[in-house]
């Protein structure tokens, strides 16, 4: 029992994380309809981002989260505008071959981050190591600090996003362009505009989470590749473009990878989570968290 | 002259020429050994890219997964050949056979999805080979791999001391990938795979079987990028997960079609001879450049060229200044080798 709870706890807390970035590959696909194939290696960015800062000037990840996150919305303010949307201008391209486009464009963006950062940094994992090192027993369940907090400032940067999408003018004129682009763009919201905010705003929180998950987990070039198959199941089982929908699949995500862990082989672990991922694409493309029906 | 050029820009009178320059290499531009590997890896990768391009680039159905069978290639007559002591030629064959069946039974769940979904999943798909070829390590040698025994000169078990016969395997292969999708492309089925990328309602109305057709056209697509697999496994003797079913590969595929131009016929070609090379000569274990280099220049050049032109290096339009033909009249004979739309060409079509 203690032991299923114990997967369960763990599997919420790194979760967290997971459905922070991946709410920032949803909202970048809700809006632009670009399959970011480089997300996880803006999760990487945030990680070295959080060592580069902490060995250097010694600051704590949890400060360090302010100039990341300022660093990955003008990356991703860059990426959208010089990349993106350079697709979109070619004249006579259908929007498939667009897609096409940007999806092989965000590829090379991936192989880009991930080799450059091979070069500055070699092969061998880097950690910030001692930050929040202690481990609560909580009736027989252990639970790291490290881990803990992090779920907590996933949580709350979550729900500001939240607001932010529905309280701010921005907000409603994003989900607006979700619900439907041309009457958006019909009643006065710049499509340009909300694309790359919603697209910055996507790599921030993606940045964020790379930042505070670099506090317990050690960052290597190549980290990123399994977060972003891991942003793609949670953003499919969510529903593309389901903000809230992305952040309750993480939780989800969590959970099965560490059951998988836990109870059949910890190598295997990614292997319950793709077949859990075909299995809701081909009975439920809409994804299982989402009440709408399927639009793509 | 104008026998010469229109012979040139027939697929046929071009793929002669081409076929003839690429056997010709050898003995006037590959002097080295590292130079014949690097030619070897380009023609293997162009046929696996070949391949994907039926049910990619004519389909539409863009596929993250073929690597799928480039491994099922490569492990199968691996596996044979190191456990059961199979014959060599017979393991290649019994490799193709199963990625068919593979491509069957996945292409049976996968290909009901449609666009990127089916991109995701095919993505997901090949990762769980990795995953678990990594696992099942008594069959498979798990994350070490499996090597190949040293058999020296043996040209009965697929096995050359001159490895200049591994280069014309190669390009009997691309050859054959080539003119595989030469005919498919002419044939009815080219034609209802590009109907379906076209618009898959509109096909499925004229009366075509859109699942039915996009399964044969997966099934077709699967057998170069076998014999791809596990004509490299033959030549480099070594697999692991990684390289057999792993993300790099898995992209690689799709890219080098892209670069060129997928649903071209010539994009794959063109795609591996720029990209396949570059990443090759770069390669920190072989030069002195240090590692990731390679990739970050490749990962440049790709960014440059579809950033110019998205839709790849076929779609791009040399402008030539020519008088424009005055309003009504019928426009002059296409320029490109290959039309950029996806209608097809009378050409083409046949």
């Amino acid at each position: 029992m203690t032991t299923l709870v114990q997967t369960l706890v763990s599997g919420i807390l790194v979760g967290g994380l997971y459905g922070l970035f991946s709410s920032g590959l949803t909202l970048i696909f809700g809006i632009t309809r670009v399959i970011n194939f480089a997300h996880g290696d803006f999760v990487t960015l945030g990680m070295y981002g959080a060592v580069l800062l902490f060995a250097s000037a010694g600051l704590s990840p949890l400060i360090g989260i302010v100039p990341v996150a300022i660093i990955s919305f003008v990356l991703g303010l860059i990426v959208y505008r010089v990349i993106v949307r350079r697709t979109l201008s070619v004249k006579g391209i259908s929007a498939v071959d667009a897609q096409h486009g940007q999806l092989v464009l965000t590829l090379a963006v991936s192989i880009l981050i991930s080799n450059v950062l091979l070069m500055i940094f070699g092969p061998s994992p880097q950690a910030v190591q001692g930050v929040l090192p202690a481990v609560y027993n909580v009736f027989g369940v252990y639970i790291a600090e490290a881990r803990l907090v992090s779920f907590v400032i996933a949580l709350v940067v979550f729900l500001l996003l939240y607001l932010a999408l529905q309280r701010t003018l921005y907000g409603k004129a994003i989900r607006a362009t979700v619900d439907d682009r041309d009457m958006a763009s019909m009643v006065g919201v710049d499509p340009n505009k909300v694309y790359a905010v919603s697209f910055s705003v996507g790599i921030m929180l993606t940045g964020v989470a790379g930042c505070v998950l670099a506090t317990y987990y050690p960052v290597t070039p190549t980290t990123g590749a399994g977060f972003l198959i891991i942003a793609f199941v949670t953003v499919v089982m969510g529903g593309l473009g389901n903000v809230v929908g992305a952040f309750v699949a993480g939780l989800l995500v969590g959970i099965i990878q560490q059951v998988t862990a836990i109870y059949v082989a910890v190598d295997l672990q990614d292997v319950g989570l793709f077949l859990a991922f075909v299995l809701v694409l081909v009975l439920r493309p809409q994804g299982i968290l989402s009440g709408r029906r399927a639009s793509a | 002259m104008n026998t010469v050029r229109r012979f040139l820009r027939s697929t046929g009178g071009l793929g002669i020429v081409v076929l003839v320059l690429v056997a010709s290499l050898p003995l006037w531009f590959i002097q080295t050994n590292f130079v014949l590997s690097v030619a070897t890896l380009t023609l293997i990768f162009m046929a696996a890219s070949l391949g994907w391009n039926v049910i990619s680039g004519f389909g539409g159905q863009i596929s993250f997964g073929h690597s799928i069978f480039f491994g099922l290639g490569a492990y199968t007559t691996a596996i044979l050949q190191v456990h059961y002591h199979l014959n060599a030629y017979l393991g290649v064959l019994c490799g193709v056979v199963v990625a068919v069946v593979l491509a069957v039974l996945l292409g049976a769940v996968t290909l009901r999805l449609r666009g990127i979904y089916f991109s995701l999943a095919t993505f997901a798909l090949t990762l769980v080979f990795a995953i678990l070829t990594g696992h099942y390590e008594g069959f498979t040698g798990g994350e070490v791999g499996l090597t190949l025994p040293l058999l020296g000169d043996a040209p009965g078990e697929f096995s050359f001391d001159n490895k200049v016969n591994f280069y014309w395997i190669a390009m009997v292969l691309a050859a054959l990938a080539f003119v595989a999708t030469w005919l498919v492309l002419r044939s009815r089925l080219g034609l209802q795979l590009r109907a379906i990328q076209a618009d898959q309602e509109a096909a499925q109305a004229s009366g075509v079987l859109a699942f039915r057709v996009k399964l044969t056209g997966l099934v077709i697509s699967a057998v170069p990028a076998a014999l791809a697999g596990s004509v490299y496994m033959q030549y480099i003797g070594f697999i692991d997960p990684d390289s057999a079913f792993g993300a790099t590969v898995a992209t690689q595929i799709a890219v080098i079609a892209f670069v060129g131009g997928a649903g071209k016929l010539w994009g794959p070609v063109v795609g591996a001879v720029i990209l396949v090379p570059l990443q090759q000569l770069l390669n920190s274990s072989l030069s002195a450049y240090p590692a990731g280099f390679n990739l970050v220049v490749y990962a440049l050049v790709v960014l440059v060229i579809l950033w110019i032109e998205p839709r790849g290096i076929m779609s791009m339009r040399i402008r030539r200044r020519r008088p424009r033909p005055p309003a009504g009249t019928a426009p002059p004979g296409d320029p490109d080798p290959e039309p950029a739309a996806t209608v097809p060409s009378s050409r083409e079509a046949g």
